[in-house]
């Protein structure tokens, strides 16, 4: 006896009985579908993320003084980022002014800068850390080494804006910027645009095309002030982003209010990953109703076919040939269900992570409403290994649940199976 | 001496029903010579039918002993007796027992794929037992597509594609017209005489029988006359 004669008759025995087959290998797809979805979609999912992550800048901890209450506010002064670049794994302590109330004057317009309004966003930093700060940005005219703080880089939509009512600004320019600080004086530098950069797009931290760069000393002649709204603080590498952010919390305590994408990243994938459990767990609920339906076909199946088992028998098979007929109908209603299941799961694959695909940071540029948000560009991770993890759990799904149903047909005596009416 | 192809010493089967012991033999004893043709008759419950299942090693004796070519079943394990059925002896069934998805001709394969014949060979001695029977034009038909006469030689072509010693035939005219059971039992008597293969009719039918060189009739599980 060969294995395909063993094919044959078991797939002819299917054929013979088409819509039971069918309704079982169709009980038997769900739990395959939802099983490939849910791995290939969390495992793409956690990739798109990783991916998204290194372009965020996987290595910056974003930390900002929180409004407090008499001592403990914590000011963001040179002291105190002096104290937090000698944590170990610290790279470097990027201090920011970020200026959201300001008067800005440039080519005979004036434009108020406002948290509500979109127009323009100030941002003092040291600028040879920018490229830091948004991982592949890229200058278009000009260039960032310019020296002396009287000077300007800005984003691509400050030079050409979409609003219409804004200026377009263009190397050279003079911007000045006028604001009131603290104490009521009003201040006012004048700086000179150097370097416009590339479009770029949202970063976690802020958006590059909107904002106007200037150096952090300008900053600190504008605001007045020796404390900065925030600071950046880059890791040697990713891997120190953890224990870096637990060691400035315990330096610093809750009023200083830390973040990073990695951070973010992390509870997205705990997320995604429950869900992903919680589909898993599904999958495995339906692989047990499938089974079940698989050994109900294949006993009504048996007690149809005693008298073709009398009759095989009375030919010559063996109790193992008649053993392996019924395992291997068994078997191939796991195979086909399990087929159609992973077809189902690579189609359902696209769907499953939608939930998930717009990402808002917790927090974006302190003094303005908006989070930023980001769409995740995910490509379902569909890999031959888990197809094939997938059909190989089907068909011994189906072997198992033919097991006692073959057994059972094996077992019948000639004699008696013959008789049967 | 040569064996006999079939010999029954003192052999007893009792069924249970439920706490209740039926014994469908009791004590019989017979032999039946190779190339032998005897009809076995008898009224129902007489024990012709266990007999022919004892005789074809479907199943084991209570008690005394079976010898089919010499070999003892009741010593055999179920993995031989198929091995037996399948090299030695032929069945043909009252109701054909062909299996209804399977054409004429994969019906007659049946048994040479358990012997691992070859397809090309298990073909053209599929083939060539049809056309023994007649039915080579209709061998690509389902059993539903032939009449009951087609469907008992389909039924002994699968009987015979083994080259078997013994044809052991269980009321292989009573589901079938006068004109097909003449064919039928034509059929029967020329292969014992052409390939000298021992046939075993059991019947209650006369005419079924009549071309028996041996008649045997049964009651209460024993021989009560020979003619």
């Amino acid at each position: 006896m060969r294995l395909l004669d063993i094919l044959y008759l078991a797939f002819s025995a299917l054929r013979s009985r088409k819509l039971r087959t069918i309704l079982t290998i169709l009980g038997m797809t769900i739990g395959p579908a939802l099983y490939v979805a849910a791995i290939a979609s969390t495992k793409g999912y956690g990739e798109s993320l990783t991916r998204s992550l290194q372009t965020l800048g996987a290595n910056v901890i974003q930390i900002m003084s929180m409004p407090g209450r008499g001592e403990s506010r914590v000011e963001l002064t040179d002291k105190t980022l002096q104290r937090l670049s000698e944590i170990n794994g610290v790279a470097a302590v990027v201090p920011i002014y970020s200026i959201s109330s300001a008067t800005v004057r440039v080519k005979g317009a004036t434009v108020e800068l406002s948290p509500m309004e979109e127009t323009y966003r100030i941002i003092a930093v040291d600028l040879k850390y920018l490229d830091d700060i948004f991982k592949g940005l890229q200058i278009s005219e000009g260039n960032l080494s310019g020296t002396g703080s009287s000077i300007a880089v800005i984003g691509a939509k400050v030079s050409k804006p979409d609003n219409p009512d804004l200026p377009q600004i263009n190397l050279g320019d003079a911007i000045t910027i006028e604001m009131t600080a603290s104490g009521g004086e009003k201040r006012a530098i004048t700086v000179r645009v150097v370097g416009i950069l590339r479009e770029y797009g949202q970063g976690l931290f802020f958006n590059p095309d909107t904002t106007i760069f200037i150096p952090l000393r300008a900053g600190k002649r504008l605001t007045g002030s020796s404390a900065y709204q925030q600071a950046l603080v880059i890791a040697k590498d990713e891997s120190y982003v953890q224990q870096v952010q637990t060691e400035i919390t315990n330096i610093m305590g809750s009023n200083l209010r830390t973040f990073s994408p990695q951070q973010m990243v992390q509870t997205i994938q705990q997320a995604m990953g429950q869900f992903s459990t919680f589909l898993a767990s599904i999958s495995f609920m339906s692989f047990i109703v499938a089974f079940l339906a698989i050994m109900t076909t294949m006993f009504t199946s048996v007690t149809e076919r005693v008298r073709e088992i009398g009759i095989l028998k009375a030919v010559g098979f063996r109790t193992r040939h008649i053993l392996g007929l019924f395992l291997t109908e068994a078997a191939l209603i796991g195979l086909m269900g399990g087929l159609l299941g992973i077809i189902a799961g690579i189609v359902g694959a696209n769907f499953f992570y939608l939930p998930f695909s717009n990402i808002r940071a917790p927090f974006g540029q302190p003094g303005r409403g908006q989070a930023a948000t980001f769409s995740l560009q995910i490509t379902p991770k569909i890999t031959p290994d888990l197809l094939l993890a997938t059909l190989a759990m089907a068909v011994v799904i189906g072997l198992l649940a033919g097991l006692i149903p073959a057994w059972r047909a094996a077992r019948y005596r000639p004699v008696e199976a013959l008789r049967y009416e | 001496m040569e064996q006999p192809a079939i010999k029954f010493e003192n052999v007893w089967k009792i069924y249970k029903l439920g706490r209740v012991e039926v014994p469908a033999l009791r004590g019989l004893n017979i032999e039946i010579k190779r190339g032998e043709h005897v009809a076995i008759m008898g009224p129902s419950g007489s024990g012709k039918s266990t007999f022919l299942h004892l005789a074809g090693a479907l199943d084991r004796p209570t008690r005394g002993r079976v010898l089919i070519e010499g070999r003892d079943p009741s010593k055999m394990s179920d993995e031989e007796l198929s091995r037996l059925r399948n090299e030695l002896i032929g069945f043909v069934f009252q109701t054909f027992n062909l299996i209804p998805r399977l054409t004429a001709l994969e019906n007659v394969m049946l048994p040479l794929a358990i012997k691992g014949v070859n397809g090309e060979e298990r073909m053209r001695r599929a083939k060539e037992a049809l056309e023994m029977v007649g039915l080579a034009r209709r061998m690509n038909h389902r059993p539903i597509e032939l009449s009951g006469g087609e469907q008992q030689r389909v039924a002994i072509a699968r009987a015979i594609v083994t080259s078997p010693r013994i044809i052991l035939a269980d009321e292989p005219t009573g589901n079938l017209d006068s004109a097909s059971a003449a064919e039928v039992v034509d059929l029967l008597t020329r292969l014992n005489r052409e390939l000298g293969v021992t046939l075993v009719v059991v019947t209650h039918n006369p005419e079924t029988a009549a071309p028996a060189k041996r008649i045997v009739r049964m009651r209460d599980g024993v021989v009560y006359e020979e003619n």
